[in-house]
Order: C-alpha cells, then structure tokens, then sequence
C-alpha cells in the first residue's frame, strides 16, 4: 500500500509493457489508389500542395514500410506532405508462401514500374521523382535504368549498390562467394526466408546484444511521448517481414556474389540494367553511423551515372535516422526544393 | 537518475565491445564450415519431412502447403489480368477522348482521381454497364473485344462478351 520512495515512477509500467495494447503506426492521411497482390499503391495528398512533381517512394523488402510514417512528429512522409509534396508509397506488402517465384525483374516489371505509371496517371503530372530506402533504393535505382517513365529526380538513402566487399563478416561472404556455404537449396526448401531468420541475420550484423534502448527507456518512464514513439520503433525493428525465395537467390547470386548492379551487367527479363542510361538528377545520400550499409556500398555510384546533376550527401546519423527524426532535412528540403 | 544515466553510459560502451568481439568470434572460417554441414543436415531432415508429409496429403486426400500456393497463384494470375485489361481500358479511354464525352465518362475518369480503389470498383462497374449500352459505345466496346483478342485470352474475352450480353439481356 505504502509508495517505496527508492523505486523509480513508472517502474511498474516498464514491466507492464509487453502486455501494452498494439501502438498504432502510421497517422498521415491516405488513400490506396492500386493493388497487386499483396502490395498497395498509397496516395497521400499534400495538405497544402504547392509542388508540381509528387513522390513516388519505394521502400525494402526487408522490414514494413511504416517506418516512413511511424507517428506524428516522427514521419517522413508526414514532413513531405507538410512542405506541399504530394506523395506516393509502393509498399510492398507481407509475402507469403505463394509468392516464392517472384523475382527482381516481377518486382522491377510489375510492381515499381506499374505503381510509378498509376501514380502519374493519377496525379496528371508529367514528371515524378522516385525515392528509395535502403534495399527499395536498389529496386528504385534498377527501375531508373530500365524505365521509359519521365523520372525527373531520383534520391538515394542507405542505398547498396556495390556489393563486391562486404565490410563485415568477410568470411561468411566469402565462403558464400566461393559456393563453400550454399545457400540455394536452403532458399528453395524454404520457398520464403522465415521473417525469425532475416531479423536473426540482420541482428549478428548490427547489433547481437541491444540493451541500450531499454535502459534509454527505463530513465524515461515518466514521458508518455517517449514511451509511445519507443514502441513504435520497436514495433518496427521486431517487425521483420518473410523474403522472398527467388528474389533473395538473385540478391545473392546477381548482386552479392557476381556484384553485376554496378558492373552494368545485370539483366532482367532479357533487358539490361545499365546505370549509365541515368539521366535524372540525383541525389545520393548515406549516414555516419550506419552499420548495415556503410559509404563504400554507396557512393561508387556516383561515377556510374550519366546525370549531369548528382550529390553525394554523408549526413549524422544510423540507417534509419532520417526517416524518424521528423519534418525534412535542411539539404534534402533545399535540393528537392530547387528540383520539383 | 544520473545513476541510471551512468549506467546506461556503461552498458552502451561495453554492448559496443561485446558486440564487436561476437562478430569477430563468428567470423570464422570454421564456424562457417560447422554451419554449413549443419545447414545441410537440416534440409536433408526437412526434404524427409516434406516427402513424408507429402505422402501422408496424398493418401489421405489432403491439400499440401504447395496446393494451396498454387490456387492463390491462380488467383494472382487472375489478379494481373484484371490489371492489364484495366490498364487497356484507361489507355483507350486516352486514346479515345471522344467515346468518353459520348459515355459521359469525363465525370468518372476525374472522379477516379481522387477515390479510393474502392470507388475505382464502382466506377469500373458504371464504365462497363455504359459499355453496354449498344448505341453509345459500339466503337470502344469492339476495340477492347480486339484487343483482348490480341492478348489471346479467349477465357476473359468470353467472360466479358457474357457479361455485356447478360447485361445488355438484363436490360441494366
């Protein structure tokens, strides 16, 4: 009965919290304006729209896209919106079983590609800019090489690209390189890499013991605003997604093992990827603290292109800091502001 | 609190050498050679699995994992067609500006820039009962039946002309 002044306030909440309620993610207004499969074309319009070119984001495979739109004050698209973008997110979906066979070229040909045609057609604009996170980087800089659309800009966040030297474990990469660890019979038992395993694998990576974020929360039980953008967050990192089959042997056959992206030999449905035919302005951008795609899977882009207007842009920061930090970058808000 | 500041400040320093010394120990070229042999102990383990359950679905008129995958491929398949004749359509009402002030379709091609996909759906059933309408829209309705021709799907082609007959019978 009697409060013990020793004990921290909240203490008993932080015990309460893996019992909390599902924290909702994802508070900007939207609209789906297509489908495929498990994937949805967003649409959210711009409160106070005063730019001609709309977005068209494209995120991974690898975890949801609801990180671009965690909460209120921690969203991307939230601060896109807000500086009158209207804007358009690819989000791929949860695949399942049913979809192992589907590979780069279906997610290039039939999901980006379509979803960058409805977005133009719905939006009547004559020019999009793509932007891509981390592996949806990759899928959106492929696309630019292959498409007829009018991409008028293209923006890069913690991209891979070169994927011939793996900064981390080396031994492992080239045990995969030399057909020492196979890997494709594995992915086709499976059909689907099970989310458990992408997020194991993603973990020993970055960041095998995390303890940190807890005692962050620990010495902030009191601030409820802390609390719920921390759930959210976390519902995000725990929230891996399945991969699928065909796609990961490519990623892994294609892109890790003969790093054919950006040897300008990768080729998908018969038709080749060329970087060189990538002609819209382009922006680049990679963060400090980034331990899953450092500068140097990154930035030998910037000589592969043809774009006569290209920065590079190293910022502070981890994988995912810029799209939960809220609002836009100073440079991003400046070089979009130029270009659209 | 600073205590706990303290501590947090302790355990970052140290979480960042543990990790560091974990990755170093995994990366290992033995470990990578235990993890393959294991790896490939473990499908060998789970292709007997799958042989037995597959054996079992069999005998007992069961559908696998790999049935059921197959229907909602079917129904994907479905799904892609739809689309491609919806996007034969919006590209014929662009090429055919004409048909749609006959039709009256300005309305539901502005409209469809603002609704949800829903609304799309209803739109599409508003486009298709006007295609019906035999006097209107003769020139556009021949054109998606040749087009459709052209894809060689003589399936939807069919369910279409059956659909716009039953329509056109129904009197809607």
């Amino acid at each position: 009965m009697f409060k013990d002044p020793r004990k921290p306030k909240g203490l008993k909440r932080f015990g309460t919290l893996p019992n909390h309620p599902d924290v909702p993610v994802g508070p900007t207004p939207r609209k789906a304006v297509w489908k495929r499969n498990k994937a949805t074309l967003w649409y959210y319009p711009s409160p106070v729209k005063n730019k001609r070119t709309p977005l068209f984001l494209v995120y991974s495979l690898v975890n949801q896209a609801f990180i671009l739109d965690l909460g209120p004050g921690a969203s991307m698209i939230e601060g896109f919106t807000q500086a009158g973008y209207d804007v358009y997110l690819l989000d791929f979906g949860i695949p399942g079983y049913e979809d192992k066979h589907l590979t780069l070229g279906d997610y290039i040909f039939d999901y980006i590609q379509t979803g960058v045609r409805r977005a133009l057609r719905h939006s009547g604009a004559e020019e999009i800019t793509v932007i891509g996170y981390c592996l949806g980087g990759t899928l959106a800089l492929i696309y630019a090489a292959v498409a007829n659309e009018p991409i008028k800009n293209l923006i890069l966040f913690a991209t891979p690209v070169d994927i011939g030297e793996v900064p981390y474990m080396d031994k492992w990469t080239n045990a995969i390189k030399r057909g020492d660890l196979k890997m494709d019979d594995f992915i086709d038992e499976y059909g689907v890499i099970p989310a458990q395993v992408m997020e194991f694998w993603l973990r020993l990576i970055t960041a095998p013991v995390n303890v940190t974020p807890y005692l962050a929360l620990l010495g902030r039980l009191n601030d409820k605003n802390y609390i719920r953008k921390w759930k959210q967050f976390d519902k995000w990192v725990k929230g891996h997604i399945p991969f699928v089959g065909a796609a990961f042997k490519e990623l892994i056959n294609e892109l890790l093992i003969k790093n054919k992206l950006i040897k300008n030999k990768l080729e998908l449905r018969g038709k080749k990827v060329s970087l060189k035919k990538i002609k819209a302005n382009l922006l680049v951008v990679s963060t400090e603290a980034d331990a899953l795609i450092p500068e140097e899977m990154t930035k030998p882009l910037m000589s592969k292109v043809s774009s006569r207007d290209k920065t590079y842009k190293r910022v502070r920061g981890g994988h995912v800091s810029l799209a939960i930090k809220g609002g836009l970058p100073d440079f991003l808000t400046e070089w979009l502001q130029k270009r659209s | 609190m600073s205590k706990l500041k303290d501590l947090t400040l302790l355990v970052a320093k140290y979480e960042k050498e543990l990790n560091t010394l974990i990755q170093e120990k995994l990366n290992d070229h033995e470990l990578v050679n235990s993890a393959n042999e294991g790896l490939q102990k473990h499908l060998s383990t789970l292709r007997k699995l799958r042989k037995f359950n597959e054996f079992v679905a069999q005998q007992l008129n069961l559908p696998t994992k790999d049935d059921v995958a197959a229907i909602a491929k079917l129904v994907m398949q479905l799904e892609e067609k739809l689309d491609r004749i919806e996007d034969l359509l919006m590209h014929l009402l662009d090429e055919n500006p004409s048909a749609l002030s006959q039709e009256g379709l300005n309305q539901t091609t502005t409209n469809n820039d603002s609704e949800s996909l829903q609304a799309d759906d209803v739109n599409e059933d508003q486009e298709l009962d006007e295609l019906s309408d035999e006097e209107s829209s003769k020139p556009l309705k021949t054109k998606i039946m040749n087009l459709l021709s052209e894809m060689g799907m003589k399936v939807l082609k069919d369910a279409v002309k059956n659909a716009l007959a039953q329509r056109g019978n129904s009197g809607v």
